[in-house]
């Protein structure tokens, strides 16, 4: 059974499904191999294609060049584009964090400059929040930004460093929180800035990861200048806009990852029915067999989970701690399953996933390496426990 | 898809939380612990006092004095006797015997006895026949007579007025097969039939022994039948959904009291709530909760809409609301510390229930079991 949709949203779906197949069919997706879909300029092209045709900001209201779309054709889209098992987003802190704050917090020149590039994905951004010693803690960050007014203007000039940010060798523009009061600590005097990756004093070094591959990077500032009128809201207001930011980041975000994972078990129950364990198909073992019923189980109230927050979310009340528990949920889960992938996949999951013989591309072993990271960011599994307990069933701090 | 209640069930929450909050006490059902027979007084008075609420007719259709609700309906009102922890073979009369007097080809005697449920006349408890025993129960269910059976542990034989003896069994083996369904009903006074009081595990429930010695049937109160396994396993299942519904209720409730306790209980000069081991706990367990209620709030709407994947969106909730009201409210005894190991604690009574609940279905690995053969088998949608 699925949740019914209008004649208009059944019609939705049917123009975003069939712009994704024909547009996807276009740069030749369809015969390209799982290793050549995850090529980053491939990524990036396909990204600006999307904005170029006018499907991205379909939540943005119209005056800033959006589509202004109700919360469930921004849902439905997202089920499509993971069904269509469409490229990864790179662009996707600037669409999911940081254009609703510079809608609610930023000013009209902000919005003129900034919204436009992000809609079309020809400017690319990075998130620099944490840092060597501000991780969970992120109120301990101690990037320092201070504040000169001369003959050149008035502007702050950054300095410490940034770590574990996210496509930051891509990014044209990071928005980046620093300590703007040099006195302050803790949440009071951060600031919300919007700093220019080409300017003079930023080193980027990517780092390597577990994957062997390189997302995400160190970065370093040293005395590196923005203009003032690059601060989002005022200053010391930065800790409350990334926290207002987070909500956003964490409410319709892993729409599509729950659509992926379904797609993904599905693709682990072929796996299984592929895979020869001792002479016969893996999913004759038992012991796979209900782990597939137990990774069944979890995916299915998962989806069920998100419409029945999506209705919530639609009668306009305040969601709980629901995107805590979703993000908490999801990585746990996927972790288990592609832990259950390696299971099956049996001796050849010694082969490394870069390696050209490993199975299926090394899809499994590099996502199954790659779900390790999940637990992690966007605040880890431990921090979202305690807001499950502090907020939603309101423990003491 | 619905996941909100409808403003007239959101009513039937509502009201059956504030009736069971004056009419099912703690208190009272402590009373009853060390005395079964005090228990089935009760147990009896509670009864009564359902039925003038129409409870007992819930899924009664309204011709027979029914209210003729559903699913969602009955899950609702499961959660709520849950959290009271309602004693008496509520879920046998109401749901079961109620949905099994419904079936396609059940005869108007047996059928009229619908009035005799809604009305609170008739209350039932379960006698299901093991397959020793099934082949001459079908014939007995055929014919009539006098029917026999060896002793049979029975959760509140003590409140019931009959018994529902029940076999089923599938007939071809394929998913999409045919079953056979027997069934009677035989008044607890009937010569022949003896019970024994038991100790039960769930001290909110009383347990009997029941043996039947050529116990004479009524005439029109038996029946026998070929069905299309799908409608046999669908009534079977609404039981089964009641009972996670229940679970869901015990834990619910169990949960809310925990939560309320360390958040007052000090050590070290700080409510124990405010330790990460003990939050972290609750958290998962909360998930556990959230999870095992969309389960089982989707099992029941499309039990209700007759969707295709109703049979296996209630394994789904099943083995998922058994493992976690076992867990649930057996990680709120460990929050409690030693206060959680007494009899004075009310944790116990709901992690007794809990067993309880999952002992009394066919239990966790037949339905991760049958879960896994849908996918084997192709007949999952991704
Ligand atoms: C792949 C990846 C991409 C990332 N991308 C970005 C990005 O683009 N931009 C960005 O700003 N950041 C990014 N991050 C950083 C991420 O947000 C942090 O790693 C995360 O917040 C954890 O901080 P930490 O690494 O300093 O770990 P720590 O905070 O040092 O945590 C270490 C361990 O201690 C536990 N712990 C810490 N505090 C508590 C507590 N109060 N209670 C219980 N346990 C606790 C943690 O759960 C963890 O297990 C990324 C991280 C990863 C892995």
């Amino acid at each position: 059974m699925n949740p019914s949709f209008s004649a208009a949203e059944e019609a939705f779906r049917q123009e975003a499904r069939i712009w994704l197949i024909e547009s996807l069919r276009s740069v030749g997706y369809d015969a390209m191999s799982w290793r050549e879909r995850l090529d980053t300029d491939f990524c990036m092209r396909w990204e600006r294609h999307m904005g170029a045709s006018g499907w991205t900001g379909l939540s943005w209201p119209k005056e800033y060049g959006g589509r202004a779309l109700p919360l469930v054709q921004q849902v439905i889209f997202q089920e499509e584009y993971a069904r269509a098992e469409a490229p990864i987003l790179w662009n996707s802190m600037a669409h999911g964090i940081l254009a609703p704050t510079l809608m609610y917090y930023g000013t009209e020149s902000q919005k003129k400059r900034f919204l436009p590039g992000i809609l079309s994905n020809e400017e690319r951004w990075c998130q620099g929040y944490s840092e060597p010693g501000a991780g969970s803690d992120l109120a301990a960050l101690a990037t320092r930004a201070e504040r000169i007014s001369d003959a050149r203007g008035d502007r702050y000039v950054v300095t410490g460093q940034k770590v574990w940010t996210s496509v930051a060798q891509f990014a044209h523009w990071c928005f980046i929180l620093v300590r703007s009061d040099p006195k302050s600590s803790r949440h009071k005097g951060i600031s919300f800035l919007l700093l220019d990756m080409k300017s003079r004093g930023v080193t980027v070094r990517p780092l390597r990861q577990m994957t062997g591959e390189s997302e995400f990077n160190e970065v370093f500032f040293d005395g590196v200048e923005v203009p003032v009128e690059n601060r989002v809201g005022e200053e010391g207001q930065g800790w409350e806009i990334a926290m207002t930011a987070a909500n956003h980041e964490r409410g319709t975000f892993f729409v599509p990852m729950l659509v992926s994972m379904q797609s993904e078990l599905r693709d682990l129950v072929k796996l299984a029915r592929t895979t020869p364990s001792d002479g016969r198909p893996a999913i004759e073992d038992p012991l796979i067999q209900d782990k597939l019923a137990q990774l069944y189980m979890d995916v299915s109230v998962m989806r069920l989970n998100s419409y029945r927050t999506l209705e919530t979310l639609m009668q306009g009340r305040p969601p709980g701690p629901e995107a805590s528990f979703t993000k908490l949920f999801w990585s746990e889960v996927r972790q288990r399953m592609l832990e259950l992938a390696m299971d099956i996949l049996g001796p050849q999951a010694m082969l490394a996933w870069t390696d050209p013989q490993a199975a299926a591309g090394g899809r499994w072993q590099r996502e199954h390496l790659w779900s390790r990271a999940i637990t992690i960011l966007a605040a880890t599994s431990e921090i979202h426990r305690n807001i499950i307990a502090e907020r939603g069933l309101g423990m003491p701090r | 898809m619905n996941f909100e209640p409808t403003e007239e069930q959101r009513l039937l929450r509502e009201s059956a939380r504030s009736a069971l909050v004056g009419l099912c006490t703690m208190p009272v059902l402590r009373k009853g612990f060390d005395d079964p027979a005090k228990l089935d007084a009760f147990a009896q008075a509670l009864w009564a006092s359902v039925a003038e609420l129409g409870w007992t007719g819930l899924v009664v259709p309204e011709e027979h004095g029914g209210m003729g609700l559903g699913a969602t309906e009955f899950a609702i009102l499961h959660e709520e006797l849950g959290r009271a922890l309602f004693t008496g073979p509520y879920t046998v009369t109401a749901v079961l015997a109620a949905g099994l007097l419904q079936l396609a080809g059940c005869p108007a005697s047996l059928r009229a006895r619908l009035t005799d449920i809604a009305s609170g006349a008739m209350r039932l408890a379960l006698l299901e026949v093991q397959s020793g025993e099934r082949e001459s129960f079908f014939a007995t269910c055929g014919h009539g007579g006098t029917v026999s059976l060896g002793t049979h542990r029975v959760p509140d034989a003590g409140v019931a007025t009959h018994f529902l003896l029940l076999a089923t069994e599938q007939v071809t083996s394929s998913h999409a097969g045919v079953g056979r369904l027997g069934m009677c009903l035989v008044d607890r006074s009937a010569s022949g039939v003896t019970v024994e009081s038991r100790e039960s595990f769930d001290p909110t429930h009383t347990m009997g022994s029941v043996t039947l010695r050529d116990a004479p049937l009524d005439p029109g109160h038996f029946h026998v039948t070929e069905l299309p396994a799908a409608q046999i396993a669908r009534v079977l299942g609404d039981m089964r959904l009641a009972r996670c519904s229940e679970m869901l209720g015990v834990a619910d409730r169990a949960l809310s009291e925990t939560v309320a306790y360390v958040k007052e209980r000090k050590q070290f000069g700080q409510p124990v709530g405010s330790f990460q081991a003990v939050k972290h706990k609750l958290a998962d367990a909360y998930i556990a909760l959230e999870n095992s209620r969309t389960a089982a709030r989707y099992a029941a709407l499309a039990r209700d809409a007759g969707a295709a994947d109703a049979l296996l969106a209630l394994d789904v909730a099943e083995a998922m609301t058994s493992v976690m009201g076992i867990r649930v409210t057996g990680d709120c005894i460990q929050a409690h510390g030693g206060m959680g190991f007494t009899w004075e604690s009310d944790m116990h009574l709901y992690f007794k229930r809990a067993r309880w609940l999952a002992s009394t279905g066919r239990g966790v690995g037949h339905a991760r079991a049958s879960i896994a053969s849908a996918i084997v088998e192709g007949r999952v949608e991704f």
